[in-house]
C-alpha cells in the first residue's frame, strides 16, 4: 500500500546512502581528531567569537582544497589516478599529524563502504585520504558529484565544530547555529570548486598548519591530531 | 614588463663543482661566483633592475648534474613593486633539478612586497636518489621601515619538491590583506614575518627523518621566547625531509634563526658545518 502511494525519484536510495555516510555517528574516528584546532585554543588564542570568520576561511582554503580533490575522486576509474591523486593530497598536507589524521579516516572509511557496498574499486590498495574516500565512493553509488562534496565538507566542519565544543565555551545550540550559518557557504564552496585545477588551489592558513605541527609537543591533548 | 631568464647548470668536475651559464637574459645576472673550499660551487645572484614590476616574469633554473654540489643566493633582497593597475601579477619561478647525490642549498635574501604588489612566486624541486635539498624562504609583511605593512595586494607562494617523481611537497600559500585579514588566529596571527626551511635527502629513511626533525624541534624549541615574538613548528613531510616554519614580530633574529637551523640540518644531511656565503648580512 505504501509503495503504491508513494512516488521515489531514481536517487532516492542514494541520498539515503550519502546520509548514512556522512552521518557524524559513522565509526571512522573522524571526533579524535581537531586537526591543529586544539593548538589553536591551547596557544594562539582562538576563541568562540572568531569561528564564523576562522571556519569561513577555512572553506575558502583547506575546506576547497578537499572539495576539489573529493570532486577529481568521484570520477576516478583508473588504479593509477587514484594513487596519483592521493598522493598529490599528501604532498599538500605538510604537518605530519593532520596528513596521517586525513589518511586514517580515508582508509577507515574507505574499508567501511567496502564492507557495505561490492564494488571492486573501494578494494584499490595504498593510502587514501578522507575527502578522496568520500569522493570515491560517492562516485560508485552514483551520488550527484555536488552533492557528495557538499556532504564530505560537511561532515568534515562538523567534525571541526564538534572539537571546538570540547575546547571553547561553546554550547550545543551555538554550535548547531555556526553549522546552519556556514551551509550556505559549503554549496559556494562547491559551486566554485567544481571550476578549479588543482593548480588553482591555495592555502591562507599557514598558522592553522603550524599549530598542527605544534599539537605533538602540548603538555595535555584531548586530541590525537 | 621583463620577461627574463637565467639557467645554470653545474657539474662535478674531480672534486670539485663547476658552474656553467647556460642561458642569461637581464636583469636576472650571476653577480659573482666562487669556489668554497669543500669544492661547492657558490654563486650570487642578482637582479639587476633593482626588483621585480609588474608583468615581470622572471625564470630561474638550476640544473645540478650527479654529485654536483652548488649554493645559490642573491645578492640583496627581492623588491616587489607596486604595479600599474593594468598589469598582470609579476611571477617569480625558480626550478631546480638535483641529480643523484647532488646538493643544493637555496638561500635567497627575504622578499619584500611593496603596497600594491601581486606576485606568484613559484619554486619547483627535483631530486634524483641520493640528492639533498637545503632551502630557505623569508617573506617580510612590506616595508615596514616606512609603516607599509601587509599593503600589497596578493602573494601567492608555492613550494614544490618531487622525489624520483614522486610528490613529497606542495606547498601553496596565499596572502591577500583584503580578503583574509593577516591578523586573523589562523591566518599570521599578529605575526609579521615568515620563515620557511626545509631539509631533504631522497632517499633518507623514516628513522634519518624522524631525527632531523627532533633535532630541528630542539633547535626551534630553544627559539621559543617568552614574548612571543616567535612562533616555530616543524614537521615530518611525507618522506625523505623535514620543514620548519617560523613567524616573527621583527627581522632582527631572522638571520642568526636561519643559520641555526641551516647548520644543524647540515651537520646532519651532508656531515659538515654551515658556514655563510660571503656577503653582507
Amino acid at each position: 500500500m505504501i509503495n503504491s502511494a508513494l512516488s521515489y525519484s531514481a536517487n532516492t536510495l542514494a541520498q539515503l546512502q550519502l546520509l548514512h555516510l556522512a552521518d557524524s555517528a559513522l565509526p571512522v574516528g573522524a571526533m579524535s581528531h581537531s586537526f591543529g584546532l586544539e593548538t589553536m585554543v591551547a596557544e594562539l588564542g582562538l576563541e568562540v567569537a572568531d569561528l564564523p570568520a576562522f571556519f569561513s576561511d577555512w572553506l575558502a582554503g583547506a575546506g576547497t582544497v578537499e572539495a576539489v580533490f573529493c570532486m577529481h575522486a568521484s570520477g576516478i576509474d583508473d588504479a593509477d589516478a587514484w594513487s596519483s591523486l592521493n598522493a598529490e593530497l599528501t604532498a599538500r598536507k605538510p604537518a605530519r599529524e593532520s596528513r596521517d589524521a586525513s589518511l586514517a579516516l580515508g582508509r577507515r572509511f574507505l574499508r567501511l563502504a567496502a564492507s557495505l557496498v561490492p564494488d571492486a574499486r573501494l578494494l584499490r590498495p595504498g593510502p587514501a585520504h578522507f575527502s578522496t574516500a568520500f569522493g570515491l565512493v560517492s562516485g560508485v553509488l552514483g551520488i550527484e558529484r555536488a552533492a557528495g562534496t557538499a556532504a564530505c565538507l560537511h561532515q568534515s566542519l562538523y567534525g571541526a565544530v564538534s572539537a571546538c565544543q570540547r575546547l571553547l565555551p561553546l554550547g550545543q545550540s551555538a554550535a548547531s547555529a555556526l553549522l546552519w550559518e556556514l551551509k550556505p557557504r559549503i554549496l559556494e564552496v562547491v559551486a566554485d570548486a567544481a571550476d578549479r585545477s588543482l593548480e588553482e588551489l591555495w592555502n591562507p592558513q599557514p598558522l592553522l598548519e603550524m599549530a598542527s605541527m605544534r599539537h605533538p609537543r602540548l603538555s595535555t591533548r584531548l586530541f590525537i591530531s | 614588463m621583463m620577461d627574463a631568464a637565467l639557467h645554470l647548470e653545474f657539474c662535478r668536475n674531480s672534486h670539485r663543482t663547476e658552474c656553467r651559464l647556460v642561458q642569461q637574459l637581464p636583469p636576472w645576472k650571476v653577480v659573482r661566483g666562487f669556489e668554497r673550499q669543500d669544492g661547492e660551487s657558490l654563486v650570487h645572484l642578482g637582479n639587476v633592475s633593482g626588483g621585480i614590476f609588474g608583468g615581470d616574469r622572471l625564470r630561474l633554473r638550476a640544473d645540478l648534474e650527479s654529485g654536483a654540489h652548488a649554493m645559490l643566493t642573491t645578492s640583496g633582497a627581492t623588491r616587489v613593486y607596486r604595479p600599474r593597475t593594468s598589469a598582470p601579477e609579476a611571477v617569480l619561478s625558480s626550478e631546480f633539478v638535483l641529480g643523484r647525490d647532488a646538493l643544493l642549498e637555496y638561500l635567497p635574501d627575504p622578499l619584500i612586497p611593496f603596497a600594491g604588489a601581486r606576485l606568484l612566486q613559484r619554486t619547483s624541486c627535483t631530486l634524483e636518489c641520493g640528492a639533498s635539498l637545503l632551502a630557505w624562504d623569508v617573506v617580510a609583511p612590506g616595508r615596514s621601515a616606512s609603516g607599509e605593512i601587509f599593503r600589497y595586494q596578493q602573494m601567492k607562494l608555492a613550494t614544490e619538491v618531487r622525489v624520483c617523481g614522486r610528490p613529497v611537497l606542495q606547498d601553496r600559500l596565499l596572502f591577500e590583506p583584503d580578503r583574509f585579514r593577516p591578523s586573523a588566529p589562523a591566518a599570521l596571527g599578529g605575526y609579521q614575518y615568515m620563515v620557511t626551511f626545509i631539509a631533504l635527502r631522497a632517499g633518507a629513511s623514516g628513522t634519518e627523518v624522524r631525527l632531523l626533525e627532533q633535532e630541528l624541534a630542539a633547535v626551534t624549541g630553544e627559539m621559543q621566547t617568552t614574548e612571543n615574538a616567535e612562533l616555530w613548528a616543524s614537521t615530518e613531510l611525507p618522506a625523505h625531509g623535514v620543514m620548519v616554519r617560523g613567524l616573527l614580530r621583527s627581522p632582527l633574529r631572522i638571520p642568526n634563526r636561519l643559520h641555526s637551523l641551516w647548520d644543524t640540518a647540515r651537520r646532519q644531511i651532508c656531515g659538515r658545518t654551515a658556514a655563510l656565503p660571503r656577503k653582507t648580512y
